[in-house]
């Protein structure tokens, strides 16, 4: 073979080598699609109605997810609860010693500004929403407005006088204002107000199907009588601050779904179940072995022959941990697929005699806070002599009638000063005023945060 | 589309330098190669110097090769063996040669780049390397666990005693911060995966509820299936300036496998039967309790429950509870079968494993089988091809252990069980545990979790020399090969285990089955280049690399089950969690590597291109250069045989973290609709690779006649652009937001010395130590300082913090003024690592035993602080001052460092005395036996530790690149002890 045949040959080969590397390159593969999840840039403008659908459902879900947490942590804080965990002693040294920013104390806040995010986004996408009419938009609207509003008033509720930032932010880097108390819930109650305004152009359906727990309160209507039910509590919360807003409370509360005669149990409830992707109820657990205990104080205090008290609770084994002890169990919850209230009449009735009483309309408070005493209690009607009085029983029937379901002892007793109150079960343990801000939210803000 | 063309005209230089080459006038060189005894050596390399002529000894030790018709220098070379040249006249065309074993293996070649490689002597990196002998000394449960203490600069940890693995290696300390951890896994030219896909077992532990994070499932990264056996040599690019050529896939560091092969001549057998057991080697112990003390602790508030309590107490007898658990000596053992042999055409090395590690918990273990065949073909002068297949099949058991919140996880129960608490079985009955909401023997008898793996890995390597000229050569290297591995995880938790209630649906079962496939394609060229009279050789090489990783998976969990069935179908309540990632990449790159100067100086550069999905943007390519020289010194003084500098730069990356170029939204179903919702992470469009820059500089020196060496090395890696979460403000909607922004820098030192202090007839001794220092600091954080691992600051987290090291342990500490800030309180890397092996070989009998000794390297003991927390700790009673309950009041009281520890130890990790029996004996064993060796040996037989956890080496997360060395219920520690008889023939 000649040099120059040879070096032909290999000019040849080389000449191949080179194609096939070419070739390899050339494959146009170099994109990998998100293969896991739905993508945020594929829903945010002019969605399709099932996108709506998914975005609507997805704002229950978020309200759903923080729903137990928050019901059992406020209600531990507010001595009705203890979650006795060995496997985490925080429960007890959070919840009832120190609350850490950076652990416990920083709950119940980005699960409700995502879901407000959710809100914003499905608010913003509607509006772009060619398959939607202009009714159905503003239902839309006015529905997810509701869900930010009762996101917020969580925070409201957890946080108290260190503030709620008012929205969530509109990109990453955006840092919302945190208002002051009053401020917080004002914003709050107008939003309430602005998706009033929605739902009542909203026409006659909502252009995505609600869960199951909101029979009733399923169209554009009626789903303002649930909105009515939560700017009543949020106005009630600033009653101490101006009695005027009782008046408003109430106004609130006579379009809201407030009805004496009507079953205690009428409401909106967020559902739980066993489906595959779908949560259980987070406040059940197996009587048999529960760490979830009710606070010796609810039978102790409990009026003799209260029949929430064997209603809601029962005797079983004792646990012990951390020095602290219990052997009442909560039966509020029959098994994992029971569903849990958002709002329900029993509340309202309450809520009104509340808001009578802060105007002194101490007949009408009476009135209402016997039918509770007697269709929920099976107790007998009573007369008090002082509003002083009549508060203490309102107090003492809120906490039995809404007991593992709301969290609303330790927002009442913060409400009217009376934290101090609340039983210690050892002299290390504090009744904590409020969550704090939590420490990533403190940290992206420059170290402090004051709220205006 | 430019650097297509560059390659393209790289091709066609090398082609038209191959033509202008001429041929010269040649004869023929015959001759024998033999070891110091006359023994023929085999496979041992005889080159013309200064030429790319070469050739291979047979079976005999012979060779026959043409050379120039001129004088000229012969080398010849065998691993194990020193290096021996002689001048071969003009005139002479005979030729034997003896060459002496090379005991501190000075000669060796290590890797340079993808089909290149230089002898050790010319080295300009520190390439660790481990021998097959060096790994299979003591019988080791997986790969990993061989390497530890045997490389300076590697640390090499088990994340729990579990049988079946669990280990993590890092090289030159932490180089990524939320990236893959562990370094990319080469077996002969296929990169494999070591994935740690977790088993599931959260289902039952709940370990991820309360917002932890979850990899606690104490999973296996898959390196573990590899047969040790199988392996002829490791070798290790520690950092950036020898792993540039591997590119954005190389940051943590690069283990390049070479398994055996066959050799021309007849059939050698080699039969390996181990047998042995294992014993638990630490207990925690637990508190010795008095009935005023079960009073004062437990504060019974009524007479009836003071009652309970008594009766519970009984008469104060115990029951040593983790011996009973953790007390089993089942046997464990091992066979292992190889053949090798062939033509010189065809040669072949097959070998068989069969494996079980029993554990010392009854119920837990380890089942290991594994099947080679490597093939080596000559097709002709110019084609070789090796083909190596390997299929491997193991099933873990591996309990329930770690982090839990269900009262499940065995040292999760155990600290709040009292010694005097009665739950043994009676008539078959297993007694509710008074204390926990699991009884652990029940627990051990009745829940399975058994680990599936059936493995294929498979490569081609085939060497097409397109020219071979005395002045130079161009070889065609063309290289895949693919891993396949399925894995299947069952879980199974009966109905009737006293746990199940908990949660309203009795009986759990978790099917998990994930299947991963990678593949690769190399095509590399290789031109060699040697102009003649020992002027220079220049090495090109080029090529480029696809690579495929496509892991796809999907777990089953079923609650609710119908009692006596385990089928997913079988349950109220079924979950699906599906996992899915598919990453393609591609690279080019090129290296020029050049000795001269009588073979003193190497001076080296090379690039490497790289591209990935992962990256924000797909096509874009990244660049990572290298550079490296060293400089020897034959000869410098009489007892300095040679001296050697040498100074290395590159950079390599780590890839985008998978995914994180989306802002994904996550699905969830609520009343049997689904539903979308802003998930955790917001994504980064513009995501890019990390990227290593590191400066190795290091001394070699060898003296006294090669009977010892030193080698010290200094590096600084310096890593930007690393991936962080950023914490957004919660009230974005989002926890974080992935970005490229930090930067670290790692220094430090490794000394590697080896001395032959004895060498006379058949007595030998070898001692080898290694010195490991390295330093971590965050140097840039454009974030503020972040807590990362753990369980928050009062319990002790990891902290990113700029100016601090990357992996300080920090917690809550009380100051005079009543407040409570978050300070450093430790730091999980070590001062320093040393490891001491000696090898003693005296007659037919050799001893020889590995230290690791780790100073320093703090631990956060919440299995400890468990215990604390139950007042059950050994060192806990009624007194206030007894240490146990000094701890956890002063932890109660803000001081987070009662449980940040010190985590030193000193390893016995290896010890073997082998005694190979006499010719007599082994003749008696059949006519071809050769060789037979009975040995006894033991694996980390002896720790001395001042930490009061099980061991040491724990990690609850897993692999981790920083938040390793946090115990939270581990699987305890083992000794094991085997008998060995090995026989050859």
């Amino acid at each position: 073979m000649t040099t120059s045949t040879y070096a032909s040959q290999l000019a040849r080969r080389v000449a191949g080598l080179a194609f096939a590397v070419a070739a390899l390159h050339a494959c146009k593969d170099a994109f990998v699609p998100d293969l896991n999840n739905p993508s945020l840039e594929g829903i945010i403008s002019n969605p399709t109605r099932a996108q709506v659908q998914t975005m609507a459902r997805g704002i229950f879900d978020g309200n759903r997810s923080d729903q137990g947490g928050f019901i059992r942590d406020l209600e531990i804080i507010g001595r009705d609860a203890y979650n006795l965990d060995a496997a985490d002693p925080r429960w007890v040294t959070e919840l009832l010693i120190n609350l850490d920013p950076g652990g416990f104390g920083g709950a119940h806040w980005r699960v409700r500004y995502r879901n407000i995010k959710g809100a914003d986004l499905l608010v913003s996408a509607a509006g772009t929403a060619g398959s939607l009419s202009a009714p159905e938009k503003a239902a839309t609207i006015g529905f997810a407005q509701t869900f930010k509003a009762l996101d917020l008033l969580a925070v409201a509720e957890s946080r108290d006088t260190a503030g709620v930032a008012s929205d969530a932010g509109a990109t990453t880097a955006d840092l919302t204002p945190i208002l002051c108390r009053d401020n917080g819930l004002a914003r709050i109650s107008a939003l309430l107000d602005s998706a009033k305004t929605n739902l009542n152009a909203g026409g006659a359906a909502f252009p995505f199907a609600l869960p199951g727990g909101f029979a009733g309160f399923d169209t554009p209507a009626s789903f303002l009588r649930f909105n009515r039910a939560i700017k009543a509590r949020a106005e009630i919360y600033l009653g101490t601050s101006s009695a005027t807003h009782y008046t408003t409370a109430l106004t609130a509360l006579s379009e809201s779904f407030v009805d004496t005669t009507a079953s205690l149990d009428l409401g909106v409830y967020h559902l739980y179940s066993l489906a595959a992707g779908d949560q259980s109820n987070p406040l059940f657990q197996d009587p048999a072995t529960t760490n979830f205990r009710a606070h010796p104080s609810v039978r102790d205090s409990a009026e003799a022959g209260d029949r929430r008290v064997s209603r809601k609770t029962m005797i079983g084994d004792v646990k012990t941990y951390q020095g602290l002890s219990s052997n009442i169990i909560f039966t509020v919850y029959d098994s994992p697929t029971a569903p849990i209230p958002i709002v329900r009449n029993e509340e309202l009735i309450l809520l009104r005699a509340q808001a009578n009483l802060g105007l002194g309309n101490l007949v009408a408070a009476t009135r209402d806070i016997n039918v509770i005493r007697v269709r929920s209690g099976g107790l007998t009607p009573r007369v008090y002599a002082t509003a002083g009085a009549a508060l203490n029983e309102l107090l003492h029937q809120k906490r039995y009638s809404l007991l593992w379901e709301s969290g609303s002892r330790w927002v009442d007793m913060r409400l009217y000063g009376r934290l101090a109150t609340l039983p210690k079960d050892a002299p290390t343990h504090k009744v904590h005023p409020n969550f704090p801000i939590p420490q990533a939210e403190v940290l992206a803000r420059g170290g402090s945060v004051r709220c205006q | 589309m430019r650097s297509r063309r560059v390659v393209i005209i790289a091709i066609s230089a090398l082609a038209l330098a191959a033509a202008t080459a001429s041929a010269q006038q040649q004869r023929r060189i015959t001759g024998r190669i033999a070891g110091a005894s006359g023994e023929p050596l085999a496979a041992a390399s005889v080159i013309i110097a200064g030429t790319a002529l070469g050739t291979r000894t047979n079976d005999a030790g012979e060779f026959s090769l043409l050379a120039p018709d001129a004088d000229v220098q012969l080398i010849a070379r065998r691993i194990g063996f020193k290096q021996q040249s002689v001048r071969v006249p003009r005139d002479q065309s005979q030729v034997t040669l003896t060459l002496e074993r090379d005991v501190l293996m000075l000669e060796e070649q290590v890797v340079t780049g993808e089909n290149t490689s230089v002898a050790r002597r010319n080295a300009a990196n520190d390439v660790a390397t481990v021998s097959s002998t060096e790994l299979t000394r003591a019988p080791t449960p997986t790969l990993e666990n061989a390497l530890a203490g045997k490389i300076a600069g590697a640390t090499v940890s088990q994340n729990s005693g579990a049988p079946g693995g669990g280990l993590q290696v890092q090289l030159r300390g932490v180089t990524t911060i939320n990236g893959a951890t562990d370094p990319l896994y080469i077996v002969d030219g296929v990169i494999v995966s070591n994935d740690a896909i977790s088993s599931g077992a959260n289902a039952i532990t709940a370990a991820a509820a309360g917002g932890n994070a979850s990899p606690q499932d104490n999973a296996v990264n898959r390196m573990a299936d590899f047969n040790p056996a199988d392996i002829e040599r490791i070798e290790v690019l520690k950092g950036a300036s020898a792993s540039a050529i591997y590119g954005s896939k190389a940051s943590n560091g690069v283990v390049i496998i070479t398994t055996k092969r066959g050799a021309a001549g007849s059939t050698q057998f080699n039969a390996v039967q181990r047998v042995g057991t294992q014993s638990l080697s630490h207990e925690i112990g637990s508190r010795h309790w008095t009935v005023d003390g079960v009073y004062a602790y437990f504060r019974p508030k009524t007479a009836a429950d003071s009652a309970s309590y008594r009766s519970l107490y009984g008469t104060g007898s115990t029951t040593n509870y983790e011996k009973l658990l953790f007390g089993a000596h089942d046997p464990s053992y091992e066979t292992d079968l190889s053949a090798r042999g062939g033509t010189d055409v065809t040669r072949y090395f097959v070998s068989g494993l069969l494996k079980r590690d029993a554990g010392i918990m009854s119920g837990t273990g380890y089942d290991k089988q594994s099947v080679r065949a490597n093939l080596s073909q000559t097709f002709s002068s110019r084609l070789n091809v090796d083909v190596n297949t390997n299929f491997m099949h193991s099933n873990a058991q591996r309990g329930l252990t770690n982090n839990d919140n269900s009262g499940t996880s065995f040292y999760m129960v155990l600290p709040f069980t009292p010694s005097f608490a009665k739950l043994q079985p009676v008539n078959g009955v297993y007694p509710a545990n008074p204390f926990e909401r699991s009884n652990p023997i029940q627990t051990r008898d009745l829940l399975q979790n058994q680990e599936n793996v059936y493995r294929f890995t498979g490569s081609a390597n085939a060497r097409f020399s397109v020219f071979a000229r005395e002045r130079q050569t161009l070889s065609l290297n063309v290289n895949g090969g693919i891993d396949q591995f399925s894995q299947r995880n069952d879980i199974f938790s009966p109905n009737e285990l006293l746990f199940e209630p908990q949660d309203g649906l009795p009986g759990t079962t978790v099917r998990g089955s994930t299947g991963n496939v990678n593949s690769n394609l190399d095509l590399s060229v290789v031109h060699n280049y040697s102009p003649g009279a020992g002027k220079y050789t220049a090495t090109t090489s080029a090529g480029v690399q696809r690579e495929r990783r496509d892991l796809d998976g999907a777990s089953i969990l079923t609650r609710g089950l119908i009692p006596g069935q385990r089928g997913v179908n079988q349950g109220s309540s079924v979950a699906v969690a599906p996992v899915r990632q598919l990453v393609k990449d591609f690279a080019y790159f090129a290296q020029e590597e050049l000795l001269m100067l009588d073979e003193r100086l190497l001076v080296t550069g090379a690039f490497r291109a790289d591209r990935s999905t992962n990256n924000g943007d797909v096509n874009k390519f990244f660049f990572f250069p290298k550079a490296s020289a060293s400089y020897r010194v034959p000869n410098a003084t009489p007892w300095l045989d040679e001296a050697k500098v040498r100074f290395a730069f590159g950079q390599s990356g780590l890839p985008a973290i998978y995914g994180s170029k989306f802002t994904s939204l996550e699905t969830t179903v609520y009343d049997a609709e689904t539903g979308v919702q802003v998930g955790l992470v917001a994504g980064d469009r513009t995501i890019r690779p990390e990227r290593q820059t590191e400066l190795e500089a290091g001394v070699d020196l060898q003296f006294f006649g090669g009977r010892s060496l030193l080698t010290v090395s200094g590096y600084q890696k310096a890593i930007r652009d690393l991936i962080l979460l950023r914490r957004l403000a919660p009230t974005s909607g989002f926890q974080d937001q992935y970005f490229n922004g930090a930067q670290l820098r790692n220094r430090g030192l490794e000394v590697t010395g080896a001395i032959t202090p004895l060498s006379v007839g058949t007595t030998t001794w070898i001692s080898r130590a290694t010195f490991s220092k390295n330093v971590s600091v965050i140097t840039h954080l454009p974030v503020p300082a972040f807590e990362t691992g753990g369980f928050g600051a009062n319990l002790g987290a990891f902290r990113i913090e700029e100016g601090k090291s990357a992996t300080q342990i920090v917690g809550h500490t009380l100051l005079a003024d009543g407040s409570q800030p978050t300070v450093q309180l430790g730091d999980a890397a070590p001062n320093f690592q040393m490891a001491f092996a000696n090898e003693l070989n005296v007659g037919a009998w050799r001893l020889y035993g590995l230290v690791d000794w780790k100073k320093g390297g703090d631990i956060i003991n919440l299995t400890e602080f468990l215990y604390d927390a139950a007042g059950n700790t050994k060192d806990y009673s009624a007194d206030p001052n007894s240490a146990g309950q000094r701890r956890i009041s002063r932890w109660a009281d803000g001081f987070t460092k009662e449980y940040v520890q010190d985590g030193s130890f000193v390893k016995v990790r290896e010890i073997s005395l082998a005694y190979r029996l006499p010719s007599g004996l082994t003749r008696y064993l059949g006519g071809r036996t050769h060789s037979a060796r009975l040995e006894l040996s033991g694996r980390n037989l002896l720790t001395f530790t001042p930490y009061r956890g099980l061991d040491p080496e724990v990690s609850n997360f897993g692999n981790q690149a920083i938040a390793r060395n946090i115990d939270v219920a581990p699987y305890p520690p083992s000794r094991s002890y085997f008998l060995t008889l090995d026989v050859e023939f």
